[in-house]
């Protein structure tokens, strides 16, 4: 590969600043909803002097967005991006200088990804994922390329990797266990039926989402109502228009949570080859990843509320590359299924970690219910000193009030821990150690010894006395999972753990 | 494994930042007595905030002693085990084929009682030793930073045989 040196794709500042337009539209848009009259009389034509401030406000807004694009164009003319046999350099001169250098030989993941607005210019983002830990996700670069350059980036990229494995392969253990990296097109890999697609996203629908989008609608419906019934909307038809829209804008906020579960993972496929897996999917941002089996650091059975009364998995991996990104915090790899089905797919693509779909998962030791039932008896005394307080007023409705949501408190809480006593526990296996989190949403999880960097154990008086231990399993994965949290086991366990964190050395 | 103890420059540490800490809260407990606007539940409010002032206060002759006397380490070819805490005890156990990095750290606090942090970097975050004597500090950081050289050594090595 000779050195090439280039510059991101123009409309890489379109798609900077097309999202922060859109910000600034919608803080505009709920800074001007309490001025709706004002609003309704500019739409309607009958505004007035008084009502000009809102022109100032329109103005300030038009005068920030056009600064954000000139320091955009600014720092796009400024950047380089230089490739040559050994590193990939990426060159910013703007205020600040910045030169960041990675070596070929560091590079973990190269994907491609395309949004809407990507797929509307012909272009691809080629994301280059590197060995470091990802909370350090800065250290990933983003290349925007017209779509058959980004290919062929990719391609080029990954040709040079393998020869760096290869010319490595000797003297790098680590490298030499990973596989030589291949390239396979989004063509190649079997898409999963719609209607998967779409039971995935029923499946994976939380509770707490599906509350919110519920109440928002019913309080929008509500706003609206009484905006009527006072008459403040029926003055000009601008003013109906913007109190609908804002109901509108409020409900589908709330819900885009739980319509992107339907639409994220269109077109899903995975594939593996050799010890790489191959994923693709979305429908609006379309993105395509190879995942190298030894950069993942745990694999997790995912099941939702809803998705655990129909008795439905979906399994997540963890690991560097896929899933550090706010909007891909899911690396799903296979979709929500019946355990048939999960075990066949798992002997599939990670027949290394297909032990976790039939484990039988030891539950919690009784201990726990010791010190549950302490900081249950500390936190309902505390609850009912407040409660005398505020009753010592002598309010009736306040006082009954109050005892209902005493009553409704309590009944939560035993709840909760009864779920949490029957969801959670820990095997320690030979090679993996295996645990389970949650109390309505079940978050199975296996973690190859080796892949643990660092262990945190947590003991309180209670625990301590009753010799029950919980931690934290570190990781090298992306912030969301670099602390896994494992439940209580007897403290007994911890020195048989502990040897076997270093029997499975590299 | 042998598990080593703090010397007592780190116990005057330990108060010497207890007592800073004191000094934040009582002054935001102070400026919070000032601040809450009159109310049915002033002082009941105020009850509280004595009850917090008092307990930060015993905390700062207490904490440190236990916190001390718990505090234990232990560094062998294998392993960092580390053991902390006062009223909830954290234990910290680090394989050294994890280890990536090392560095010592000193805070004003630190310095004033030649005390020092080190802080081994592992790819799924940082531990620390904390309130090691400088010498010593320097010391573990040394056997730390061979014992990494070690082990990347003797892997290139088993790898190169295989």
């Amino acid at each position: 590969m000779e050195t090439r040196r280039f510059r991101n794709h123009f409309t890489i500042i379109i798609e900077q600043v097309f999202k922060t337009l859109a910000w600034m539209i919608m803080i505009t848009f709920w800074a001007l909803l309490d001025q709706l009259e004002e609003l309704g009389a500019l739409l309607d034509g009958g505004m007035n002097l008084k009502d000009r401030w809102i022109y100032l406000v329109l103005a300030a807004v038009l005068a920030f967005e056009a600064g954000v694009v000139l320091l955009k164009v600014f720092a796009w003319a400024k950047t380089y991006i230089t490739i040559d046999e050994k590193t990939l350099t990426v060159d910013k001169d703007t205020l600040i200088k910045k030169k960041d250098t990675i070596g070929i030989k560091n590079i973990s993941n190269v994907n491609v990804e395309q949004s809407v607005l990507e797929r509307i210019f012909g272009t691809m983002a080629v994301k280059i994922d590197t060995n470091t830990l990802s909370t350090a996700n800065s250290n990933d670069v983003r290349i925007v390329l017209k779509k058959e350059h980004a290919l062929e980036l990719k391609d080029g990229l990954l040709k040079r990797m393998e020869q760096y494995r290869e010319d490595y392969a000797v003297s790098d253990k680590m490298v030499k266990e990973g596989a030589a990296p291949s390239s396979l097109r989004d063509e190649e890999i079997a898409s999963a039926p719609l209607s998967k697609v779409m039971l995935h996203g029923i499946f994976s629908m939380r509770i707490i989402a599906l509350a919110v989008v519920i109440t928002t609608l019913g309080a929008g419906i509500f706003l609206l109502v009484d905006q009527f019934a006072r008459g403040e909307i029926g003055r000009g038809i601008g003013a109906i228009v913007l109190s609908v829209a804002a109901v509108l804008t409020m409900f589908f906020s709330a819900s885009w949570n739980l319509i992107k579960g339907f639409i994220r993972y269109c077109d899903f496929g995975v594939k593996r080859e050799d010890r790489q897996i191959f994923l693709k999917y979305g429908l609006l941002k379309k993105v395509s990843y190879v995942l190298p089996l030894d950069k993942i650091n745990a694999v997790k059975i995912v099941q939702t509320p809803i998705a655990r009364i129909f008795k439905r998995y979906a399994v997540e991996v963890v690991n560097i590359g896929l899933g550090d990104e706010t909007d891909t915090e899911q690396a799903i790899l296979v979709l929500y299924c019946r355990k048939e089905e999960l075990r066949r797919k798992m002997q599939l693509l990670l027949p290394e970690y297909a032990q976790i779909c039939d484990l039988e998962i030891a539950k919690q030791p009784r201990e726990v219910w010791v010190l549950w039932g302490l900081q249950g008896g500390i936190t309902l005394g505390l609850c009912i000193m407040i409660g005398w307080i505020i009753g010592s007023r002598g309010d009736t409705v306040l006082n009954f009030q109050l005892m209902i949501a005493l009553g409704c408190g309590l009944i939560t809480a035993v709840l909760t821990l009864v779920l949490n006593y029957r969801t959670r526990g820990v095997v320690f296996g030979e090679n993996k150690l295996f645990f389970t989190q949650g109390h309505m949403q079940k978050t199975s999880i296996c973690i190859d010894y080796r892949n643990i960097q660092y262990v945190r154990l947590h003991q309180n008086p209670v625990t301590k006395k009753r010799q029950i231990v919980k931690g934290d399993i570190h990781l090298l994965a992306s912030k969301l999972n670099v602390a896994q949290v494992m439940p209580y086991f007897y403290e007994k366990d911890v020195e048989q753990f502990k040897k076997r964190l270093n029997s499975n050395v590299l | 494994m042998k598990y080593e103890k703090l010397s007592k420059n780190a116990l005057r540490c330990m108060y010497c930042a207890a007592m800073t800490g004191t000094v934040i809260v009582l002054l935001i407990l102070g400026a919070a007595y000032y601040i809450i606007p009159q109310n049915p539940f002033t002082g009941w409010i105020n009850m509280g905030l004595l009850i917090l002032a008092v307990i930060t206060v015993l905390n700062m002759f207490i904490s440190p002693y236990f916190r001390y006397h718990l505090y234990q380490y232990a560094i062998d070819e294998e392993y960092i085990d580390i053991v902390e805490g006062y009223v909830f005890v954290e234990r910290n156990i680090v394989p050294m084929e994890r280890l990536h990095k090392v560095k010592t750290e000193r805070g004003p606090i630190d310095r004033l009682f030649r005390v020092e942090k080190v802080i081994v970097s592992t790819a799924g975050g940082d531990v620390r030793l904390r309130f090691l004597d400088v010498e010593k500090a320097d010391w573990i950081a040394d056997t730390l930073k061979k014992r990494i050289n070690e082990i990347a050594a003797a892997q290139r090595n088993s790898s190169l045989e295989a």
